[in-house]
């Protein structure tokens, strides 16, 4: 008697405890914990059968209104529905780069060390002017700057707002000017737009994927741990190769002719690039990323014409 | 003991006397996670982490000499959300309730698992951003 006295008192509390999804069905059958889902007037409309009082209904001249109450009903429970299923969604092309080059920047941040007090270098300002001086509007960026000499500078993918990460390492050794930083920004912004990074990380499983819909099916984390992988190598070892280099290097050649004086800071920034690279130890690896300065200064170079 | 509560109410009431709150706006955290400072600086400690979408108080100080504020520092609101009053950026607040991530694709992020390192380092990341966007003169 004790226990059940006891029994009635705590199970109450347990069981409002648990959310709704994990209260344990009275039947393990799927159609019940479905059931709990349901709102009020769908489970009232599956207690009043209308087509087993039709003839009342017609004779009350009351069938129109059933009618439109079961279509209301049915309308409802199909937005619910699909309401529950879109809760399921995985992001597309255009929400999730932004969201997985973030998730890549948060996951590895010991590695990169980001995270440190730092003075504000107006590079955004500097980086804005720059963008709008080569006709480019509308153009969102989000720069970091990473306190590791691992990283040089990159442009992660992204779609919506261009995010970059700077080595304070690399831009104190060469103590480059805001102009020069808006140059290599510059030149992973065309890297960006000519989708380098995300032809080395999209593997077809991960293109099906992106867009579709996991409800009733488990989600394979493995494809987002895959991913911050694939981000290392690119960033860390394997970088561009040297048909992706050459396609940036004319395209800055295109887009700053137009401005010597620029143009001429770009060719003295690679210059710099290549003397740290081969005399500085730390920055050996510069050119696994990106190949090379050094050809990238011969492909600018203007060819001269043999009488 | 009794004593000491005495004193620590007393603190309070004097710290609350100093300054006066007047409450501006209601606005929404619009990045994915973000953090309320102790003082008007990206680097100051972090009292909390909050969530895309939270509703954050702004407030218009009033200091001891009668000057209002509304701005602090470089582009920090005066905020406060649940106990935690502090600083935040303003540009990290909206005033309609954002179209999160989260809360757009539920179900994906919670299969991400983040950690509490993960949610901190999030928040830790947009005050460490420079942000900029090129604009039509």
């Amino acid at each position: 008697m004790k226990i059940l006295i006891l029994l009635s008192i705590f199970l109450p509390f347990y069981l409002s405890a648990q959310s709704p999804e994990e209260i344990p069905p009275v039947s393990p059958s799927f159609k019940q914990k479905k059931d709990k889902r349901k709102t009020i007037e769908e489970k009232k409309l599956e207690l009043v059968r209308f087509d087993k009082i039709k003839k009342v209904l017609e004779e009350d001249q009351l069938l129109e209104e059933a009618d439109k109450k079961v279509k209301k009903v049915t309308e409802s429970g199909r937005k619910r529905i699909s309401w529950n299923k879109k809760r399921y969604n995985i992001p597309d092309e255009q929400d999730f780069w932004d969201f997985m080059s973030e998730l890549w920047l948060v996951k590895r941040a010991n590695q990169l060390q980001w995270d440190f007090e730092k003075p504000d270098y107006g590079l955004d300002l500097a980086f804005k002017k720059f963008l709008e001086k080569m006709g480019y509007y509308e153009v969102s960026f989000k720069i970091l700057v990473s306190n590791s000499p691992r990283l040089f500078h990159i442009g992660l993918p992204s779609k919506k707002s261009l995010i970059f990460v700077l080595s304070l390492p690399f831009l104190r050794t060469m103590d480059l000017s805001k102009t020069e930083i808006c140059l290599l920004l510059f030149e992973d912004f065309k890297r960006i737009e000519a989708g380098f990074f995300l032809s080395k990380i999209r593997g077809p499983k991960l293109k099906k994927t992106l867009g579709s819909n996991f409800y009733k099916k488990s989600f394979d984390k493995k494809i987002i741990d895959q991913l911050l992988v694939r981000y290392d190598e690119v960033v860390f070892n394997k970088g561009f190769n040297f048909q992706e280099q050459f396609g940036v290097t004319q395209q800055m050649d295109l887009l700053l002719k137009n401005d010597l004086n620029t143009w001429s800071k770009y060719y003295n920034l690679l210059q710099k690039i290549d003397d740290l690279v081969k005399n500085n130890a730390l920055f050996k690896d510069y050119n696994k990323v990106y190949p090379s300065p050094e050809l990238q200064m011969n492909w600018l170079k203007p060819k001269s014409k043999n009488i | 003991m009794k004593k000491f509560l005495i004193l620590f109410l007393f603190i309070q009431s004097m710290a609350l006397a100093n300054t006066n709150l007047k409450l501006l706006k209601i606005s929404y955290l619009k990045n994915i996670f973000g953090h309320i400072h102790q003082n008007a600086s990206r680097s100051s400690t972090s009292l909390t982490t909050l969530s895309c979408g939270h509703p954050i108080k702004v407030y218009e100080v009033t200091n001891k000499a009668g000057k209002k504020f509304t701005v602090f520092g470089s582009g920090f609101f005066y905020v406060s959300a649940g106990n935690y009053y502090g600083y935040m950026q303003s540009h990290f607040l909206v005033d309609k309730k954002p179209n999160c991530f989260q809360k757009k694709f539920p179900k994906f992020f919670d299969e991400l698992s983040l950690e509490i390192t993960d949610l901190y380092y999030w928040g830790r990341l947009y005050d460490q951003y420079s942000q900029g966007k090129s604009t039509v003169k």
